[in-house]
C-alpha cells in the first residue's frame, strides 16, 4: 500500500511534466528545454507574492507569469528561428531555460521557501495521505483524460499533427499555425506550473524543482514523444522504478530514470509507444 | 568520346512493377520503367504524380512494398541509399540548397566522397595518404568544374550564387563520382530561359559524351520532347504512356492528364 | 606567419607573470574540449548537452592511472591515450541512439549520460576512499614527460600549448577532409547525405567518438593541472559553457572554437571586474556562478538569433565591410582564377 501511494504520487508528477513536453512536441517537433527554468521562476514568484497577498492572488500571478514565460519562450526562442535546423531550437530553449534559472538564483538566493497551500489529510489503508497528494493524482488523471480526449476527438489533435508535419500545407488549409504553436507553449508552461505548485507544497520551493522538471523530458522520451498514453505508461514505469530503488539506495534513485532513458533509447529509440519519426524528405 | 546514338545494351536501370505506399496513398502503382545506356529517358507528369518518389524508390530512399529495382543486372531493392550510390547511381535534388554553406569546390569534393579511399582518420595529418588522395580526386573535380563552366564560381559559397548556378553545382556534385545511372529531379525548374538552355546543353553533351543511363524529370514538355530518346508519363502513380516522345505527347491519356491538371 | 606565431608563443611565459599564464593554461584546456564539442555539435549537428560527462571520464581516468599504476611517467604517456580511448568508447555508447533517432533524442541521451557517468564516477571514488584510504578528494601528483617534469605554471604552459597546437592541426585536418565534409553534410540533411554514398550512421558515431575523446583528454589534463579529482567541478553548467564556447565563437569552425574558449574562460574575470567597479548588489558576487551562467545563456541566445556564425562570422563581416567600403557587395567578375 505504501509503495502504491508513493508510486501514484511520483507517477502523477512525472505524467504532468511529461504531458507538458508532449504537448509542445506534438505541435512543433521541438523539445522545450526551457520548461525547468519556467517552473522555477513561477514557483518562486508564487511564494513571494503569497507572503504579501492572499493565496488566490499569488496563484493567479503565478499562472499569469507561467503563461507569459511560455509565450516568451515561443516569441524569443522559436519564432525567429522557424525554418532553421532542429538543433537551433534545442539550443535557444536551453539558453532561455538557463537564463531563467540564473535570474531566479540571483533574486531568490537559492533559499528554500515554503508554499502553504490549504491542506487536509485522510487515511488510505494505514497511511496518512495529504490532500495535495490526492490533488496531484486527480490533476494527473484529469489532465490525462482531458488531453487524451482532446487529441483524439477534436480537431486540435489534427491541427497539431498538421502544423508539425506540413507547416505550409496547414497554413493553406486555414489552420492558425502561429496560434497553435503559441498555445502549445503556453499550455506546457501552465502544466508545469501546476506541478511546481504541488511539488513546492510538498517539499518546499527549492532549486531542486528545476531538476525535477527535467524529469518531464525523460518521461516524454521514454513514453514516446507524441503519445499521451506513452507518457502515462512511462510515468508509472519510472515512478515505480524510482519508488522501489529509493528504498535501497536513495542516490541511485535520482539517476535511475536516466539509466532507464538510455536503455530505452538504445532498445526502442522512439519510446515505448511513440511513432517512429519520419526522416526528412528529399 | 563521341559515341553518337548507339543501340542500347541491356538496360542499366530496370524498375519492375514497383509499388510504393505512404499510408493509404499509392504513390507508385506497379510502375515499370527501363533506362538503357546511353539513353536519355524523360519522365513527365503533373505535380504529385510520383516522379520524385520513383527516383526515391530507385535510390533506396523510399522502400517499395513490391517490385524490384535492378541496376546493371543486380537487384538492389531494399538496399540502403549509400549502398545503391556505391553501385554507380547518382541523383540531383529538386531543391539543391541543403548544402549551400559549402563552396563550389567543397560541394563537389563532398560528391566525390566515395572515390576517396583513405580511412577518415588519415585526415588528421597535414600530409600523406589523405592529402595525396584529396589532390588526386581534386583533379577529377576540376574537370567537372571545367565541363560545367563553373570556374569563375569555384571558390564561392553556393547559397550566394544564382539559382541556375546552384542547380549546375548540384549536377556537378552528382557527376563527380562517374555514375553509370544519373537521375535528374527537375534540373531546369525555376531557371530562366537562358539558364535552362544552358542546362539542357550540358545534359545533352553528357548524353553524347558519357556512357550513361539518364532519367530526367522535366516540366517543360517542349524541351523534353526535343531532347529525350524516350518518354515515360506518370499520373497518380501509374505509367500512362511510354515510348517515342512525340507519340507519347499525342496519347489521349497524356493530353487529358495535363488538361485535367491544369483545370 | 605560423613560425612567427610559434616564436611569439614560446616567449610568452617570459613576458607574462604566473597569474596570466594560469589564465592562458585554462584557455588551452578549454580549447581542447571546445574543439571536441565543436566536432560533435558544430560540425555534425548532434547537440551535446553532456560535455561535462565526457570531461569527467578523462578526470576519472587520470585518477585511476595515478592511483592504480602509480608510476609518475604513466601520468601523461599512459593517461593521455587512455583518456582518449575511454572517452571515445563512452562517446560511441552515448551516440548509439543517434544512429536511429535524430536531434532531440540525442541531446537528452547526452544529458542522461552525464548524470549516469557522474553517479558511477562518484561511486568509484567512494570505493577508492574506502579501500585505499585516499582521503576525501583524490590528490594527483605532477606530470612527468620523462624529459621534463610538469609542475610550474610555465612548464604547464608549454605542455598545454603543444597539446593544443597538435589538437588544432589534427582537427583542422579532419575538418577539411572527407570526415569534415560528411559531418557538415549530415548536419544539414541526413537523407541527402546518405544518397551521396556516405554512411551517415558511421560518421555520426565517429563525430561522437572524436568529440568525446578530446573532451576526455581535456578532463584528464584538467585533473592533473589542479592536482585533484574533483567531480563536483563538472556540473550541467560546465556543459552549457562548452556549448556557449562554440556558439559564441562560431559553430563548425576550429578557429571559432578557439576564440569561443578564450572568450568564455576570460569573460567571468571581466564580469567580476565590472560588478566590482559598479558596486553591484552583494548577491551578484555571492551567486557569481549564477550570474556567469545567465550571461553565457544570454550570449548564446543572442548569437543564435543574430549571428549564427559567431565571432568568426562577425569578424568576417566587419572585415568585408572595410575591405569593400564604400560598396556593399563584391563585384562578381573579380577574383577570377
Ligand atoms: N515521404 C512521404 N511521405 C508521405 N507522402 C509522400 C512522401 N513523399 C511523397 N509523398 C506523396 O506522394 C505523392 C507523390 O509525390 P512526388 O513523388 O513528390 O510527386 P512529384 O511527381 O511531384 O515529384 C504526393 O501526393 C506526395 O504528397
Ligand atoms: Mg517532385
Amino acid at each position: 500500500m505504501n509503495l502504491a501511494i508513493d508510486v501514484a504520487t511520483l507517477a502523477s508528477i512525472n505524467f504532468l511534466l511529461g504531458l507538458g513536453i508532449v504537448t509542445v512536441y506534438k505541435g512543433t517537433r521541438i523539445l522545450n528545454f526551457a520548461l525547468p527554468g519556467v517552473i522555477l521562476a513561477t514557483a518562486y514568484l508564487t511564494v513571494t507574492v503569497a507572503s504579501h497577498a492572499p493565496l488566490v492572488v499569488a496563484l493567479a500571478a503565478g499562472a499569469l507569469a507561467a503563461a507569459a514565460l511560455g509565450a516568451l519562450t515561443f516569441y524569443v526562442g522559436i519564432l525567429p528561428i522557424l525554418g532553421r535546423p532542429t538543433y537551433v531550437g534545442i539550443l535557444t530553449t536551453v539558453a532561455i531555460g538557463f537564463m531563467l534559472e540564473s535570474i531566479v538564483t540571483i533574486i531568490w538566493k537559492v533559499e528554500i521557501r515554503n508554499l502553504n497551500l490549504p491542506s487536509a489529510s485522510f487515511t488510505l489503508g494505514d497511511r496518512l495521505v495529504s490532500s495535495d497528494q490526492a490533488i496531484m493524482w486527480m490533476a494527473a488523471l484529469g489532465a490525462g483524460i482531458l488531453f487524451g480526449v482532446v487529441y483524439r476527438y477534436t480537431r486540435v489533435g489534427l491541427w497539431l499533427a498538421a502544423t508539425a508535419d506540413e507547416n505550409l500545407l496547414a497554413r493553406q488549409r486555414g489552420i492558425p499555425v502561429m496560434m497553435v504553436l503559441l498555445a502549445s507553449f503556453v499550455i506546457a508552461a501552465l502544466l508545469g506550473y501546476v506541478v511546481a505548485l504541488l511539488l513546492g507544497a510538498r517539499q518546499g520551493v527549492t532549486m531542486a524543482l528545476g531538476s525535477a522538471a527535467l524529469r518531464g523530458l525523460v518521461v516524454a522520451l521514454v513514453g514516446g514523444l507524441d503519445s499521451v498514453l506513452g507518457a502515462a505508461l512511462a510515468a508509472v514505469l519510472l515512478g515505480g522504478v524510482e519508488a522501489w530503488v529509493v528504498q535501497t539506495d536513495p542516490r541511485l534513485a535520482t539517476v535511475v530514470p536516466y539509466m532507464v532513458l538510455l536503455a530505452v533509447l538504445i532498445w526502442r529509440p522512439w519510446g515505448l509507444l511513440g511513432t517512429p519519426e519520419e526522416l526528412e524528405r528529399v | 568520346m563521341i559515341t553518337g546514338i548507339t543501340e542500347p545494351s541491356q538496360p542499366s536501370l530496370q524498375v519492375a512493377d514497383v509499388t510504393v505506399k505512404f499510408g493509404g496513398l499509392l504513390a507508385l502503382d506497379n510502375v515499370t520503367v527501363d533506362v538503357p545506356t546511353p539513353y536519355l529517358v524523360g519522365l513527365i507528369g503533373p505535380n504529385g504524380a510520383g516522379k520524385t518518389t520513383l527516383i526515391n524508390a530507385i535510390t533506396g530512399v523510399a522502400k517499395p512494398s513490391s517490385g524490384h529495382v535492378v541496376i546493371d543486372g543486380k537487384d538492389v531493392t531494399g538496399k540502403a541509399p549509400s549502398q545503391i550510390a556505391h553501385m554507380g547511381v547518382a541523383r540531383t535534388f529538386q531543391l539543391p540548397q541543403a548544402f549551400g554553406h559549402f563552396t563550389v569546390v567543397e560541394t563537389m569534393m563532398l560528391g566525390a566522397h566515395m572515390m576517396l579511399k583513405y580511412p577518415w582518420f588519415a585526415g588528421v595529418l597535414p600530409f600523406g595518404w589523405a592529402r595525396r588522395e584529396e589532390a588526386r580526386v581534386l583533379e577529377k573535380v576540376e574537370e567537372v568544374i571545367d565541363f560545367l563552366e563553373l570556374e569563375r564560381y569555384r571558390d564561392k559559397v553556393v547559397r550566394t550564387l544564382p539559382y541556375g548556378v546552384q542547380k549546375l553545382v548540384d549536377l556537378g556534385r552528382a557527376l563527380v563520382p562517374n555514375p553509370q545511372v544519373l537521375l535528374l529531379d527537375e534540373p531546369s525548374t525555376g531557371l530562366t530561359r537562358e539558364e535552362k538552355e544552358n542546362m539542357a546543353r550540358f545534359l545533352l553533351r553528357l548524353r553524347y559524351e558519357r556512357h550513361l543511363a539518364m532519367l530526367w524529370i522535366e516540366h517543360d514538355l517542349e524541351l523534353i520532347t526535343d531532347l529525350a530518346d524516350r518518354l515515360v508519363a506518370l499520373c497518380f502513380g501509374q505509367v500512362i504512356a511510354v515510348g517515342e516522345p512525340k507519340e507519347v505527347m499525342r496519347t489521349p491519356e497524356v493530353v487529358s492528364a495535363y488538361v485535367g491538371a491544369a483545370s | 606567419m605560423a613560425i612567427a606565431a610559434l616564436v611569439a608563443a614560446a616567449i610568452v611565459p617570459f613576458v607574462f607573470d604566473t597569474y596570466y599564464l594560469s589564465l592562458l593554461n585554462l584557455v588551452f584546456i578549454a580549447c581542447i574540449g571546445a574543439i571536441g564539442i565543436n566536432i560533435t555539435t558544430g560540425y555534425a549537428g548532434q547537440v551535446n548537452l553532456g560535455q561535462a560527462g565526457f570531461l569527467l571520464v578523462g578526470e576519472f581516468v587520470a585518477g585511476a592511472i595515478a592511483i592504480h599504476i602509480g608510476a609518475i611517467w604513466a601520468n601523461f604517456w599512459i593517461a593521455a591515450p587512455a583518456a582518449m580511448i575511454a572517452g571515445a568508447a563512452v562517446g560511441v555508447i552515448v551516440g548509439w541512439p543517434a544512429l536511429r533517432v535524430r536531434g532531440l533524442y540525442v541531446t537528452l541521451a547526452t544529458l542522461a549520460a552525464f548524470f549516469v557517468i557522474q553517479y558511477l564516477g562518484l561511486r568509484y571514488i567512494e570505493y577508492l576512499q574506502q579501500t585505499l584510504k585516499t582521503g576525501i578528494d583524490i590528490k594527483l601528483s605532477a606530470l612527468d614527460l620523462l624529459f621534463m617534469t610538469v609542475s610550474s605554471e610555465r612548464s604547464w604552459y608549454y605542455l598545454l600549448l603543444s597539446v593544443t597546437v597538435v589538437v588544432i592541426v589534427a582537427a583542422t585536418g579532419l575538418a577539411h577532409t572527407k570526415a569534415g565534409r560528411a559531418w557538415q553534410a549530415l548536419r544539414e540533411h541526413e537523407l541527402m547525405t546518405e544518397v551521396m554514398g556516405i554512411d551517415v550512421a558511421h560518421y555520426k558515431l565517429i563525430a561522437f567518438a572524436v568529440g568525446a575523446s578530446l573532451a576526455s583528454l581535456a578532463g584528464m589534463l584538467f585533473g592533473f593541472y589542479h592536482h585533484s579529482v574533483n567531480p563536483e567541478a563538472f556540473t550541467v553548467e560546465v556543459s552549457v559553457q562548452y556549448l556557449a564556447m562554440i556558439i559564441i565563437g562560431g559553430m563548425g569552425s576550429i578557429a571559432g572554437a578557439v576564440l569561443g574558449a578564450a572568450f568564455v574562460v576570460l569573460i567571468p574575470y571581466g564580469l567580476e571586474w565590472v560588478l566590482d567597479t559598479f558596486n553591484a548588489p552583494s548577491q551578484f558576487l555571492i551567486y557569481f556562478s549564477a550570474v556567469r551562467l545567465g550571461v553565457f545563456a544570454f550570449l548564446m541566445l543572442i548569437f543564435l538569433l543574430l549571428e549564427p556564425e559567431g565571432l568568426i562570422g562577425l569578424w568576417e563581416r566587419i572585415r568585408r565591410f572595410f575591405v569593400l567600403w564604400p560598396f556593399r557587395f563584391q563585384p562578381l567578375e573579380e577574383k577570377r582564377r
